[in-house]
């Protein structure tokens, strides 16, 4: 048998009292692309930190290539040849690719010369099929090609073992495909590639073997080609899984939320969103489809009352909300919940406890409970003078109640993880100590306490389990069945494919039309998503467009009151 | 088995520890440090006084005395107040660091007001007034840094530590006005002094200690029980997440400030009417940085913070007696001891959450035992680092599920698993098994 390139035997990593990683033995074979798969939480991050030199296992060995090594730094990783590319990139924005790909560990070769480096990135891009200008800036790149610079990056320093973490997150299913082929590539050269994924369809076009992690244990590996996308589930939740999500046929109502003409700025400034316009009907749930950052956040909080709209109307069965007020904007009815990126950001306060997430939509809500003195015809004028000013001061001093209702707020938290089967230890536990898909829950469960009728959520499966994201997907889909209008942002385009009803695609703020699911393909939204294909200019010819992606046509029908 | 070097020193973050395991840790801590200053000091004293000397001095010059008891609780109660002015702020994220101005100039207002009217109107009605200036002189000068803060996003830990200077010359000015001697002090005023409980240290110090009361319940149910501490503390967490729970960011930045700067100028009037009856321009006895360390080792609990505030002014006052016993002419040592004691006294809590193992013998990773000893200089905690040896391999049946935020606190459990049952599990396995099994 072959020499591994990469062995681990026994790792384990305990943070506190949970295992992050459990007795952990697998390896990696020369010239192999492995996937490793497993719900999120279930530690594969963390034991891929533990071989980039970022933690230190606190059991086991490593092996590269057959020789006991250990890794207490990213420098020893780079050392034994190994290279990550981390979710989050790690560049430095004003550099050019070429500059950012020299950054780091000092490897010999003479003086620093931009000509010379800028050759060096583009022959080592040349010979693997990447796209990539080297003098090109940072901030001027797309999500892609900040990650085309990462992966020459580690190529550059010589590593032989590539650790790519969910590397497919941020791309369209098009330039997927091109990585894919440069990971095919790197195969053919003799580098060993661990990629990690939550898509099962990428692990199977891409992998030859995968290893499956289970809540920090080490479940088995396997061979791509003597398996499937039913098994591999299996594997990584230990139960099977229905995988099939449900798209009740619902009535469907006049339109709930309408969106004309809208333009907002984001933090920097520059437009966000550009003469948007769609609108929502009660009983559906319309999906957002975009790569990151194409505005998605900004109609969010354009439509929430937490951005300035700069041009166009918002209009709420009919009624103008914009300039409202957050909180206005949430007494009608439209409820918010956006998971950003570290799922915590908006809409939650980490620090605080899960009661205390509870009350801040309504925390101002609480009142003494001061009964008005009633009033009797036999009461003489001076009497029921004073009656009526007592009634307005004990009005008065109701308002203005000082203290906050943590008794209801608890009754709501109980509900909220009854319902939705949070795990928490207790309601009074800091919501950042709970795992993601807890928090999301949480967040979720409080917005849907008051019964919206308009739900606008992005990403609330983002990075969930999948029991998590299929439970998610039910609560909106019951929802969609009460006649709650439902904007849904994704990333992942076969959920959408199959939840939505509609779906929207934004490129760079601007709409690039509005889709039937049932009659779109992954293919046509990601060319959609890119730019590439506009149906929103071609007044509704196109196949499997919506008769409603120009709103402003179409005034007679739509409603306003 | 090859051997392979291990790195010397190994740092895990260790499951939270009951109560009691903590108090032991920080009383061992402090007692160590107290034993090694003793050393110290009566190993270099100019006047020697033996070991158990400097026991006697420390609690001699916290509570020897009615008086110095007295003393001892009335700096007490001053310091808690402006901690807890201070928390206020902290809780919202604002790092108020102009707790000396605000209490200067808290100090100055009531001078104004006794200097200027004492004798002139009736005592009660200038002490009424004396109250209110201070306070809204306090106030006012949080407000300012709060305005700018709000409208313009300044740094507010740079503007409010420019408004101590401003207060302390605006100070310094009224004194040279009022004495034009050149002396800068100003001698005690008569009039319009605040009533005291009878006589003696008591009198004056009950109605300080008494106020001190009255804030600090006030603060705790302020930030616990009431909306305006909700919005306090959700304005602290993110901007973000308050705007989006329709709370006036801007609104809640200026009225949090107008309050901490309020209890700071209340502290003033406590100083000026009652304490001292004059003004200097030291007068606020650098409390406005003592009590943010108050406040950070209480861990922003108003009643941990008195407890603290207790403890540090035992410190200052005993050490003051340990200095004049063993002869020393300046307080420079004493300053380095106290600062030996702090040293301790927080340096312990990184061993409260973290547990450091040390690699001393050369092992593969698989046959050998593993030794983890708690590297704690004050050696506090013996108990603790038993329990603790067999800690990785105890762990074994809990299934976990453990991203990159466990590094920054740990979750409570994974997805499905109640972590009741996780816990229960790890106790039993944590006294079945003493010793890793070893393959």
């Amino acid at each position: 048998m072959a020499e591994h390139a990469l062995e681990l035997r026994h790792i384990s990593k305990y943070f506190g009292s949970v295992a992050a990683n459990k007795d952990i033995s697998f390896s990696l074979n020369r010239g192999e692309i492995l996937a490793l798969l497993g719900e999120n939480g279930s530690g594969k991050t963390t034991l891929m930190n533990m071989i980039s030199g970022i933690y230190y296992p606190d059991e086991g060995q490593i092996f590269v290539n057959g020789e006991e090594v250990k890794i207490s730094s990213p420098q020893d990783a780079f050392r034994h040849k190994i290279g990550m590319v981390h979710q989050h990139f790690k560049l430095v924005d004003i550099f050019t690719a070429a500059q950012n790909v020299v950054l780091g560990p000092y490897t010999g070769g003479g003086r620093y010369g931009v000509h010379r480096i800028n050759a060096q990135v583009a022959q080592i891009a040349q010979k693997y099929g990447f796209e990539i200008d080297p003098k090109k800036k940072i901030y001027d790149m797309s999500v892609s090609e900040k990650q085309t610079v990462e992966i020459v990056k580690v190529l550059y320093r010589g590593a032989d073992i590539l650790i790519l973490d969910e590397p497919t997150a941020v791309l369209t299913p098009q330039e997927t495909e091109k990585l894919f082929a440069v990971m095919r590539a790197m195969k053919e050269d003799g580098k060993s590639i661990i990629i990690i994924t939550h898509k099962l369809n990428e692990v199977m076009s891409i992998s030859d073997r995968v290893a499956v992690l289970r809540k920090g244990e080490y479940i088995g590996c396997v061979n791509t080609a003597d398996t499937n996308e039913q098994a591999l589930t299996e594997m990584m939740v230990g139960q099977k899984v229905e995988l099939n999500i449900e798209r009740p046929v619902t009535q469907i109502d006049r339109p709930l939320l309408e969106i004309r003409d809208l333009c907002v700025k984001n933090d920097m400034g520059s437009p966000a969103i550009e003469n948007l316009s769609f609108f929502i009907r009660g009983g559906e749930i319309l999906g957002v489809a975009g790569i990151a950052g194409c505005g998605q956040r900004e109609l969010c909080e354009a439509i929430a009352g937490l951005r300035k709209v700069e041009g166009g109307g918002i209009y709420h069965e009919g009624e103008s909300i914009v300039g409202l007020s957050p909180k206005a904007i949430y007494d009608k009815g439209i409820s918010m919940s956006f998971i950003p990126e570290d799922r915590l950001g908006m809409g939650l306060a980490p620090s605080m406890s899960v009661t205390e997430n509870m009350m801040l939509r309504n925390y101002q809500e609480r009142r003494f409970g001061i009964k008005p003195i009633h009033a009797s015809e036999t009461d003489k004028p001076f009497a029921a003078r004073c009656k009526r000013l007592l009634n307005r001061m004990g009005a008065f001093v109701d308002r203005h109640d000082p203290f906050v209702d943590r008794k209801r707020a608890r009754a709501e938290a109980e509900r909220v993880i009854e319902e939705l089967d949070v795990v928490t230890p207790s309601t009074e536990t800091p919501v950042r100590r709970l795992s993601g898909g807890n928090v999301q829950k949480v967040l979720l469960g409080r917005e849907l306490l008051t019964e919206p009728n308009v739900l606008i959520t992005a990403y609330p499966v983002r990075g969930l389990d999948i029991n998590s994201s299929y439970l998610i997907y039910n609560i909106l889909n019951r929802q969609k069945e009460k006649g709650t209008g439902v904007l849904f942002i994704g990333e992942d385009l076969d959920v959408m494919l199959a939840l939505c009803d509609k779906i929207m695609v934004l490129c760079h703020g601007r709409m690039m039309g509005v889709v039937h699911a049932e009659k779109t393909t992954k293919e046509q939204l990601g060319l959609m998503m890119a730019g590439a294909l506009d149906l929103a200019e071609e007044k509704g010819k196109t196949m499997g467009v919506a008769k409603d992606s120009r709103i402003d046509e179409r005034e007679d029908e739509t409603w306003s009151a | 088995m090859e051997r392979v070097k291990q790195p010397l020193i190994h740092i895990t973050k260790r499951d939270p520890m009951p109560l009691w395991k903590g108090l032991c840790i920080r009383f061992g801590a402090v007692l160590i440090a107290l034993v090694i200053s003793a050393i110290f000091i009566s190993a270099s004293a100019p006047r020697q006084r033996g070991f158990f000397a400097f026991f006697g001095s420390l609690f001699s010059g916290a509570f020897g005395t009615e008086r110095r008891f007295w003393l001892l609780l009335q700096n007490t109660a001053l310091l808690l107040c402006v901690a807890l002015a201070l928390v206020v702020a902290f809780k919202m994220k604002f790092w108020n660091l102009g707790g000396n101005g605000q209490v200067l100039i808290g100090c100055l207002a009531c001078a104004m007001c006794m200097y200027y009217l004492g004798g002139e109107w009736s005592d009660p009605l200038v002490c009424l007034l004396m109250f209110v200036a201070s306070v809204a002189a306090g106030a006012v000068w949080a407000v300012i840094p709060a305005v700018f803060k709000a409208f313009f996003n300044t740094n507010e830990s740079l503007f409010t530590l420019m408004m101590n200077y401003i207060a302390m010359y605006l100070v310094a000015y009224f004194i040279a006005v009022w004495y034009p001697n050149g002396t800068g002090a100003m001698p005690p005023l008569g009039d319009a002094n605040l009533p005291t409980f009878g006589s003696g240290q008591a009198g004056r110090t009950l109605p300080i200690v008494l106020a001190a009361v009255i804030v600090t319940a006030f603060v705790f149910c302020y930030l616990r029980f009431s909306k305006h501490g909700f919005e306090v503390s959700l304005v602290g967490e993110s901007r973000n997440t308050a705007r989006y729970a329709g709370i006036n960011v801007k609104k809640v930045i200026i009225r949090t400030l107008a309050l901490s700067g309020a209890t700071c100028g209340l502290v003033g009037f406590l100083l000026v009417g009652s304490v001292n009856h004059m003004v200097s321009t030291s007068m606020d006895g650098n409390m406005g940085f003592t009590g943010i360390m108050v406040a950070w080792m209480g861990k922003f609990d108003p009643l941990i913070m008195a407890g603290v505030a207790l403890f540090i002014n035992f410190l200052t006052r005993g050490m003051a007696q340990v200095n004049t016993d063993f002869g020393y002419t300046n307080s420079a040592l004493s300053d380095i001891v106290v600062g030996l004691i702090y040293f301790f006294f927080i340096g312990c809590e990184f061993f409260i959450v973290y547990k450091v193992h040390f690699n001393f013998r050369k092992t593969t990773a698989r046959s050998a035992p593993e030794f983890s000893t708690d590297d704690r200089p004050q050696g506090a905690g013996e108990q603790h680092i038993h329990e603790e040896e067999s800690s990785p391999p105890v762990r074994e049946q809990i299934a976990a599920a453990v991203t990159q935020d466990v590094l920054q606190d740990g979750p409570i459990g994974p997805d499905g698993s109640a972590p009741s049952e996780m816990a229960q599990q790890a106790v039993s396995t944590r006294k079945r098994k003493g010793k890793k099994e070893e393959n």
